[in-house]
C-alpha cells in the first residue's frame, strides 16, 4: 500500500468508490495530477467486471492482459491508497470538504504479511466446496481463497460465511500451520477509517448481470445447457474454471451448434428494464467469434431484436462476424425454449420473418445475453452518499446532456456503468472525465473558501 | 299449412299470432305425416311453422333455443317411431337431446312443457293435426315467453379503432415476433400470427383485420402478452377488434351450434324469470341480502347450465356451486345468492357481441345493488375476469371481486383438511392465471389439503390453455393442444389433473372421449374440479360424490 504524501501537490483528496476499469482510470488520472486518491472497493480485489472477461470488442484483445498492468499501476501508485474489502459508511460535509467514514471488513489475513503464495488455499479443509462468484459460480474455491489468478492485491481472504473456524465449528486449521508468514489472523475485527480531507467523490460502482431465472420461457436454471453471457465468458476464458473449453454440462461434450438470445431482460417492460444495454449485440458477436476461434466447425446463431452496433468499427465488426466467422444472425425474439429431456439439446422457438412461420432451431448450447443492472446494494450507497438513483437503480446525473458526470449532489460524481449501461471504452472515458471534474471541483471550492492549494504556493 | 313456402315467409305472416309453434319434422316420417294432414284437408291451428330436417337426430338444443329466442312459445320435435328411424338410431339421440333441453328450459324458467317430442309416422296425418291442436291449447293456457324475436344481431355500437390501437399499446410493438413464437395456435396453424395482426393494425388495415377468419382463432389466453417485452395488450385488442368485426357481420366458428351463446343472450331479456332457487342444496347456509359490507355475494355462474349441456362427460360440474357454498360455510361465510343472477356475459363479450354484453352488465349491476353487496366471490375464473376487468369498462362498478381460491387461502386453517398425500397436478386457467395473476392461492390450498402437487412442464404463467375460449373455433388445433396438455400432465406421474375452471374441465375431459390419434394411456387423466377436490379433502363430501352436509 502506498503511503500518503509522496508526490501530493494538493490539500484536498479525492475518494473513488469502486475499483473497476472506470475507477482505476479516474484514480490514475488524478494521482498523476498530484492528488491523493483514496480508493474504496467492496470486493477483496480491484478489477471489476473487466477482469473476468475473456476478450474485449471490437479488437478482441485479451481483457485481463490490458487491465492487469493498470490494476497493478493503480495499486502501487504512491498517490493512490487502495482499500479493498471496504465500504463507505458515512459521508458528511459538502463539495470541497467531505468527511468520509469507511468500514474495512476483516480479511482474517494480515495484508502486510500475506504474499499470496496460495499455501493456505491448498490445505483448506473445505477446499473446492464453494462456488466462486468470480467464475460466475462455475469454478469452486475453499473457505480461504483468492478471487482469481490475477487478483490485486494478491492477498488471500477468508470467507466469514464459509470458514469453519469463523462459524465456530471444529477445524484443525491447517491453513494456520501452512502459512510460513503467520499471516492468518482470525481475531481481526472490522476497522473504521475516517478521511477528513476529501474534496470530491467519484462513484464508479459498475454493474451486475441480470439474473434471467424469472423469465421462465428461456429455461435458465431449469435446463442444463442454458448459460448467461458472463458464465460463457468464464467458460471460454483460458484462466477460467474449464481452462477455456466450452462444454455441455450433461455429457461434457463440446457443442457443435450454439444459440445466443439477445435482450434477455433488456428492452423488456415486464421486468421494468425498458432500456437497451448497448453492448450485447457486440459482445454476443464477440462470444460467437471466440467460439469459432476455439472450434473451427462450430455454428452460431444470434437471435437479435434490433442490431445496435453503433459507432466506429462496430458495424464492421458485425460484418466480420457474419462473413469471416460464419455467424448467422436471425432477427427475432424467441418466444420459448424447450429441452429434449434425453439429449438435453435445446429448441429455440421463433417467428421466422423470412418464411412467416413459427420455427424451432435445435442447438446444443444456449447463451443468454442478459441485461446490465446496477450493482446490488446501490440504494444503500445512494442513501449514504445522499444522491439520487433513477427508477432502475442507476445513479442520476445532474443533466444528461451538459453535466453527464455530476450526480444530484454537488461534489459527488458518477462515472461508468453505475449511471448507464456502457462498454469498456465509454467507462474509461467517463473515468477520465470524472477525474478532471473532481480536480475542477476541488479548485473551485478552495478558491471560494480562500484556501490556497499547494500547487499555487 | 303448406310446407312449400319459402323459409321466413310464414314467420312474417305469423307475426303477432300467439302462441307460436315451431315444429321440427324429420323428412321420412313426421314431415310426411304433416304433409298427409295437409293434403287430407285436416283442420289444425295455423300458428305452426314447420321446419324439415333429414332426421330428428339433427335437432340440436341450439336450434330449439334459437326458436324460442326468435319468439316461439312452443317447439315440437317430431320424428319416426322408435325402431323406425331411417338412420337406425337418430330418434334415440333426439330423445336424449330433447330431454336435456327440457331441463334447460326449466332452468331458464320457461317450463319444460314448452318442448314436445312426438313420434309421428308418414301415415299419421291425424296424429299430427291432433298434436298441434292439443299443443296449441296447452300453450294458450300459459303466459307468452318474454322473447320478442331476439335476433342474433350485429353490434350497433361502433368501436373507435384508432382509440383501440392506442389503448392496447399496439404502437409499442418492436415487431420481434415473440408473440407469435409463444402462441400455441401459431405453432399449429402457420397462417395465424399475432405479430402480423399487430402490424396490420399499425398500418391501419382495419378491414383486413376485421374480415380475417383468423381473428377468431385467438384463444385470448394471454400467452403472447405474458411474453411480450413491450406491453402490447393483444387480447384486449382482439376483444375490441372482434366487436368491430361483429358490426360488419363477421363471426368465428361457434361451437356446439351456439347453444351457450343463445342461453347468454336469453339471460339478457328483462322478463326472463329463471328457476335458480333449486341450484343450492337447502342444507347449506345462504342469504338473500347482505347484512354488512363484509358479506360476500357468491356469483354462481353457468355451472348449472353446463351440468345439463355436458352431462355426457359425467363431470358433475353442477355440483360446483354446492361445493363452493359448503366450503364458504366451513370457513364461516354465509354467502348471498341472487335468485335473478344473469350470466356474466364473458362469452358474448369475447364473441364481439358487446351490445348483449352491456345489457347483462346493466342487469347484474342492478341485482348487486339490490342485494346490497360490496364483495363478490366467484368460483368461475371467467366470471372473475369479467366482473373484475370488463364490468368497470361498461358500468359503474366498485365492488371487490375475489376468486374462491383467494377467499379460502386466507382462511385455510378453518377448512380442517384431512391430509392424503395424493399426487396431483394443477391446470392454471388462463383467466385466473395470466389474466389476473392468481397462481399462488390454488397451490397453497392444495398444499394445505395435503396433496402432493407435481407441476407440469408448462405451469404458472407458462401454463398452456385448454384449447378453446368463449365457445369459438374448437377444431384440430384445440384437440392437439388438449392432448399435448394431457400428455404433459401424464408425464408428471399424477393421475389427477385439478382445475379451477369448469371449461378446462369440460375441454380436457372431452379430449379424452372417442377415438384418439395416440395411445390412450399416454393421455388418460382424471379431470377434477378444484372445489370438488377441496370439498373432498375437507370431508364435506365423500370421494364418490355423496354429500355429508
Amino acid at each position: 500500500m502506498a503511503t500518503a504524501g509522496a508526490n501530493v501537490l494538493h490539500d484536498k483528496e479525492v475518494m473513488v468508490i469502486g475499483g473497476g476499469v472506470c475507477g482505476i482510470q479516474a484514480a490514475l488520472d488524478l494521482a498523476d495530477k498530484g492528488f491523493q486518491v483514496r480508493m474504496v472497493e467492496r470486493e477483496p480485489t480491484i478489477g471489476g467486471r473487466m477482469a473476468i472477461l475473456d476478450k474485449v470488442f471490437p479488437t478482441n484483445d485479451c481483457s485481463i492482459c490490458i487491465l492487469a498492468p493498470k490494476m497493478i499501476m493503480c495499486y502501487n501508485h504512491p498517490n493512490i491508497d487502495v482499500h479493498t474489502y471496504a465500504e463507505v459508511k458515512k459521508v458528511e460535509g459538502k463539495a470541497g470538504n467531505f468527511n468520509v467514514t469507511v468500514l474495512k471488513k476483516p480479511r482474517y489475513v494480515k495484508e502486510e504479511d500475506c504474499t499470496g503464495c496460495g499455501d493456505c488455499m491448498e490445505v483448506c479443509t473445505l477446499k473446492g466446496q464453494f462456488p466462486n462468484k468470480w467464475d460466475a459460480n462455475l469454478g469452486r474455491r475453499g473457505a480461504v481463497y483468492m478471487p482469481f489468478l490475477q487478483a490485486v492485491p494478491r492477498i488471500a481472504v477468508v470467507s466469514e460465511e464459509d470458514c469453519l473456524t469463523l462459524r465456530k465449528e471444529k477445524c484443525k486449521m491447517p491453513c494456520v500451520r501452512a502459512c510460513q508468514r503467520k499471516a492468518l489472523d482470525f481475531k481481526q475485527k472490522p476497522v473504521e477509517i475516517k478521511f477528513d480531507r476529501i474534496g470530491a467523490i467519484i462513484v464508479a460502482t459498475g454493474l451486475e448481470e441480470y439474473d434471467p431465472s424469472e423469465l421462465s420461457e428461456y429455461g435458465y436454471g431449469r435446463f442444463t445447457n442454458v448459460v448467461t453471457a458472463m458464465e460463457y465468458e468464464r467458460l471460454i476464458n483460458a484462466s477460467g474454471p474449464t481452462g477455456g473449453h466450452v462444454h455441455r454440462f450433461n455429457d461434457h461434450e463440446r457443442p457443435r451448434r450454439m444459440g445466443f438470445i439477445q435482450c434477455v431482460g433488456a428492452r423488456d417492460l415486464r421486468v421494468d428494464h425498458p432500456y437497451c444495454c448497448s453492448v450485447c449485440c457486440m459482445y454476443a458477436t464477440k462470444d460467437a467469434m471466440l467460439a469459432r476461434e476455439h472450434y473451427p466447425d462450430i455454428e452460431s446463431y444470434i437471435f437479435y431484436t434490433d442490431m445496435r452496433a453503433f459507432g466506429k468499427g462496430f458495424d464492421e465488426y458485425i460484418r466480420r462476424g457474419r462473413e469471416e466467422y460464419g455467424i448467422k444472425y436471425i432477427r427475432a425474439k424467441p418466444g420459448e425454449v424447450t429441452e429434449d429431456p434425453e439429449t438435453k439439446n435445446l429448441f429455440i422457438w421463433y417467428d421466422d420473418l423470412e418464411s412467416g412461420r413459427t420455427r424451432s432451431l435445435e442447438v446444443e448450447f444456449l447463451v443468454l445475453s442478459t441485461a446490465f443492472v446496477p450493482y446490488s446494494g446501490v440504494e444503500n450507497l445512494a442513501k449514504t452518499l445522499g444522491v439520487e438513483v433513477d427508477q432502475y437503480g442507476f445513479f442520476k446525473v445532474k443533466d444528461q446532456l451538459l453535466w453527464p458526470l455530476d450526480s444530484t449532489r454537488e461534489g459527488i460524481l458518477v462515472a461508468g456503468a453505475c449511471q448507464n449501461p456502457m462498454d469498456v471504452t465509454d467507462a474509461v472515458q467517463q473515468g477520465g472525465g470524472a477525474a478532471n471534474r473532481a480536480a475542477e471541483i476541488i479548485a473551485l471550492a478552495s478558491e471560494g473558501s480562500g484556501e490556497k492549494s499547494k500547487a499555487k504556493r | 299449412m303448406s310446407a312449400t313456402k319459402r323459409k321466413g315467409e310464414n314467420v312474417k305472416e305469423m307475426e303477432g299470432i300467439r302462441p307460436k309453434i315451431v315444429a321440427f319434422c324429420c323428412n321420412w316420417c313426421a314431415y310426411a305425416g304433416a304433409d298427409l294432414a295437409g293434403v287430407s284437408r285436416m283442420q289444425y291451428p295455423a300458428n305452426v311453422e314447420i321446419i324439415r330436417t333429414m332426421c330428428s337426430g339433427r335437432i340440436d338444443p341450439a336450434f330449439i333455443l334459437r326458436a324460442f329466442e326468435m319468439g316461439a312459445d312452443g317447439v315440437l320435435v317430431a320424428g319416426c317411431h322408435e325402431a323406425d328411424c331411417h338412420y337406425i338410431s337418430g330418434n334415440q339421440h333426439a330423445r336424449k337431446r330433447v330431454e336435456s333441453t327440457r331441463e334447460l328450459l326449466d332452468l331458464l324458467g320457461l317450463g319444460a312443457e314448452r318442448l314436445m317430442l312426438k313420434w309421428i309416422n308418414a301415415n299419421e296425418g291425424g296424429v299430427f293435426a291432433e298434436t298441434i291442436t292439443k299443443f296449441t291449447e296447452k300453450l294458450k293456457g300459459m303466459k307468452n315467453t318474454p322473447f320478442q324475436n331476439v335476433r342474433e344481431r350485429k353490434n350497433l355500437s361502433e368501436v373507435d379503432f384508432q382509440q383501440l390501437v392506442k389503448n392496447t399499446g399496439v404502437y409499442n410493438c418492436l415487431e420481434c415476433g415473440k408473440c407469435t413464437a409463444s402462441c400455441p395456435v401459431a405453432r399449429r396453424d402457420p397462417n395465424f400470427s399475432p405479430r402480423r395482426t399487430i402490424e396490420k393494425a399499425l398500418e391501419n388495415l382495419v378491414d383486413e383485420i376485421e374480415t380475417d377468419r383468423l381473428l377468431w382463432s385467438c384463444l385470448t389466453c394471454k400467452m403472447c402478452e405474458q411474453r411480450c417485452p413491450s406491453g402490447v395488450q393483444y387480447c384486449e385488442f382482439v376483444q375490441g377488434a372482434r366487436a368491430e368485426a361483429r358490426r360488419i357481420n363477421q363471426t368465428g366458428k361457434i361451437s356446439h351450434s351456439g347453444v351457450n351463446l343463445a342461453i347468454q343472450r336469453m339471460h339478457g331479456v328483462q322478463d326472463l324469470q329463471q328457476n335458480r332457487l333449486g341450484i343450492i342444496d337447502n342444507k347449506l347456509k345462504v342469504k338473500k341480502k347482505a347484512d354488512s359490507k363484509e358479506d360476500f355475494l357468491y356469483f354462481v355462474g353457468c355451472a348449472p347450465y353446463y351440468q345439463i349441456l355436458y352431462s355426457e362427460l359425467d363431470l358433475k360440474v353442477g355440483e360446483i356451486p354446492n361445493h363452493t357454498v359448503a366450503l364458504l360455510n366451513r370457513v364461516g361465510i354465509q354467502p348471498v345468492i341472487l335468485a335473478n343472477e344473469r350470466c356474466c356475459g364473458h362469452d358474448l363479450l369475447w364473441n364481439g357481441d358487446i351490445d348483449s354484453f352491456a345489457q347483462l352488465v346493466g342487469m347484474n349491476l342492478k341485482e348487486f345493488k339490490k342485494a346490497g353487496a360490496s364483495k363478490i366471490v366467484t368460483s368461475c375464473p371467467e366470471c372473475y375476469r369479467t366482473l373484475r376487468l370488463d364490468y368497470p369498462k361498461f358500468g359503474r362498478f366498485d365492488l371487490e371481486v375475489k376468486h374462491i381460491s383467494e377467499v379460502l387461502a386466507e382462511r385455510a386453517g378453518k377448512l380442517k383438511f384431512k391430509s392424503n398425500g395424493e399426487k396431483v397436478t394443477l391446470q392454471d386457467p388462463c383467466r385466473l392465471g395470466r389474466h389476473l395473476g392468481v397462481f399462488k392461492p390454488p397451490r397453497d390450498l392444495l398444499e394445505a389439503a395435503g396433496a402432493e402437487l407435481v407441476e407440469m412442464e408448462h405451469h404458472g404463467p407458462d401454463s398452456t390453455c385448454c384449447g378453446v375460449a368463449a365457445w369459438v373455433n374448437c377444431g384440430m388445433c384445440s384437440k392437439s393442444m388438449q392432448l399435448q396438455r394431457l400428455r404433459e400432465a401424464r408425464i408428471t406421474g399424477a393421475r389427477k389433473i385439478i382445475t379451477p375452471c369448469l371449461k378446462c374441465s369440460i375441454h380436457l375431459t372431452c379430449a379424452q372421449t372417442g377415438e384418439l390419434p395416440i395411445p390412450r394411456e399416454e393421455v388418460e387423466m382424471e379431470v377434477v374440479d378444484f372445489t370438488r377436490y377441496l370439498a373432498e379433502a375437507a370431508g364435506i363430501i365423500s370421494p364418490n360424490g355423496g354429500g355429508e352436509g
